[in-house]
């Protein structure tokens, strides 16, 4: 997906979900949508548990 | 498989469990099956399961050649491109480098597929050379800690109740000092309502650390958990404390546990094991070979841990056979009429399996977190949504 079109689709997810406007640029809602993202792609699988919340290597993880 | 606990409410179609049975992508791989801590909470040492005291001290070699046989065979069955192994214990770090290394080279010249390779531990035996060893092989390292030292000190002590707390920062502290390792994931966070979140927050910001994790205690209708004065939702108050003060002044700091539940509330899939009812797709092996569905369950006892499988005798596939692991790939139909009828279904998902136990209904209950999980729910929908 493009830069524009990765930003559209962040505009239409935050519209349908109506975030607080105060909310719309705050980095951890901006993490949650990216996480949206990635967990509707197809072969999304669990990358947390309860023994490696931060030992695997998420793509959103710093 | 007969097991004695009840894993699947009485409706559930067995036919479930071939439908969404997938393969296993992750493994917790036991190195250690001791510890050089004491924790007054830890699911292994301080449960009913005390079947530690008889398993190897440390995964062998040939153990570990054994394990690998299993996965390759499953990576080349489910055709598998890329799976994750995360090592732990008992500390993991009591195995020693030489041990790891030798862990990993056995691993990765049989299974054919790439492999992350991650730790969680308590870091206080992380020294130079270990730290190398984990960046060669592209570690992601997990760290427990409760937050300042007086909050660390109530749970995560030594034997002889010494604090702990000194110990962990310096080795957080080392590892920090090779930024360009990457390999420092974040903490782990049992939450302890005493703590004050505020002041856990500010600890964490002090140490410059950018990713941490809240675990509920691992408390079930049998051993439920500390309530002040009783209170039914002290620990969704406390969670949504710590929520708000996050939110506001700490947003920088990832918080997977809130993210996902965000995530969940703007109709995604969870990530995690913990919340959501998302397909479990990961198994605990120990350190003699045996096949566990998740070693948390310990905190029930042997009879919900044990599969009867072991990488000797049996094959992945068959672990996907048992209910303990297939109930967990179920979603929502292996949960129990109450939560299936919730409101808050879709954020929660019955939130984790050992949370749910009752020696009456097994695992088929609402989480004993419950009344927490919907306070929670009904105050960050709020302070996030507009409506």
């Amino acid at each position: 997906m493009n830069i524009k079109t990765q930003k559209v689709v962040e505009a239409a997810t935050l519209e349908n979900h109506a975030i607080r406007e105060t909310l719309e640029t705050n980095p951890a809602i901006l993490r949650a949508l990216k996480r949206l993202k990635e967990s509707k792609s197809e072969n999304h699988v669990s990358h947390y548990t309860k023994h490696s919340s931060h030992a695997v290597r998420h793509s959103s993880t710093w | 498989m007969r097991t004695p606990l009840q894993w699947t409410p009485e409706d559930y179609d067995l036919a479930l469990s071939a439908k969404y049975k997938r393969p296993i992508y992750m493994y917790i791989i036991k190195v250690a099956s001791r510890c050089n801590l004491d924790c007054a909470y830890c699911y292994v040492y301080q449960s009913p399961d005390k079947s530690w005291e008889w398993k190897p001290k440390f995964l062998s070699i040939d153990t570990v050649s054994q394990i690998a046989i299993r996965i390759q065979e499953h990576v080349s069955e489910h055709s598998l491109t890329d799976l994750s192994i995360v090592f732990h214990g008992g500390e993991p770090l009591l195995a020693g480098v030489s041990r790891l290394r030798e862990y990993v080279n056995v691993l990765t010249s049989t299974i054919q597929c790439s492999i992350s390779f991650g730790m969680q531990t308590n870091a206080i035996l992380l020294d130079i050379p270990l730290i190398d060893f984990f960046h060669e092989h592209n570690f992601r390292l997990g760290i427990s800690i409760d937050g300042t030292k007086e909050h660390n000190d109530r749970n995560r002590t030594y034997p002889n109740k010494r604090s702990s707390y000194d110990d962990t920062t310096k080795a957080i502290k080392l590892l920090q000092s090779f930024p360009e390792y990457k390999i420092f994931g974040g903490v782990l966070i049992v939450i302890d309502v005493r703590n004050d979140p505020s002041e856990i927050l500010q600890s964490l910001e002090e140490l410059n650390i950018r990713g941490a994790n809240l675990l509920l205690p691992d408390s079930n209708y049998e051993s439920p958990p500390y309530r002040p004065n009783g209170d039914s939702t002290a620990y969704g108050k406390w969670l949504f404390n710590f929520f708000s003060v996050w939110l506001e002044k700490y947003p920088h700091i990832e918080i997977p546990y809130f993210e996902e539940i965000i995530n969940l509330m703007m109709g995604g899939i969870s990530s995690s094991e913990e919340i959501g009812a998302k397909s479990v797709d990961f198994i605990v092996i120990d350190t003699n070979g045996d096949i566990e569905a998740v070693d948390t369950l310990k905190m029930v006892g042997r009879d919900a841990t044990s599969l009867n499988l072991n990488v000797f005798d049996n094959t992945l596939n068959e672990a996907l056979e048992h209910p303990a692991v297939y109930s967990r790939m179920s979603g929502y139909n292996a949960l129990c009429n109450q939560c299936r009828a919730c409101t808050y279904l879709d954020n929660c998902g019955g939130g984790y399996i050992p949370h749910r136990y009752s020696a009456a209904n097994g695992f088929i209950n609402p989480s004993i977190y419950c009344e927490d999980l919907k306070y929670l729910f009904a105050n960050m929908h709020t302070m996030i949504f507009k409506s």
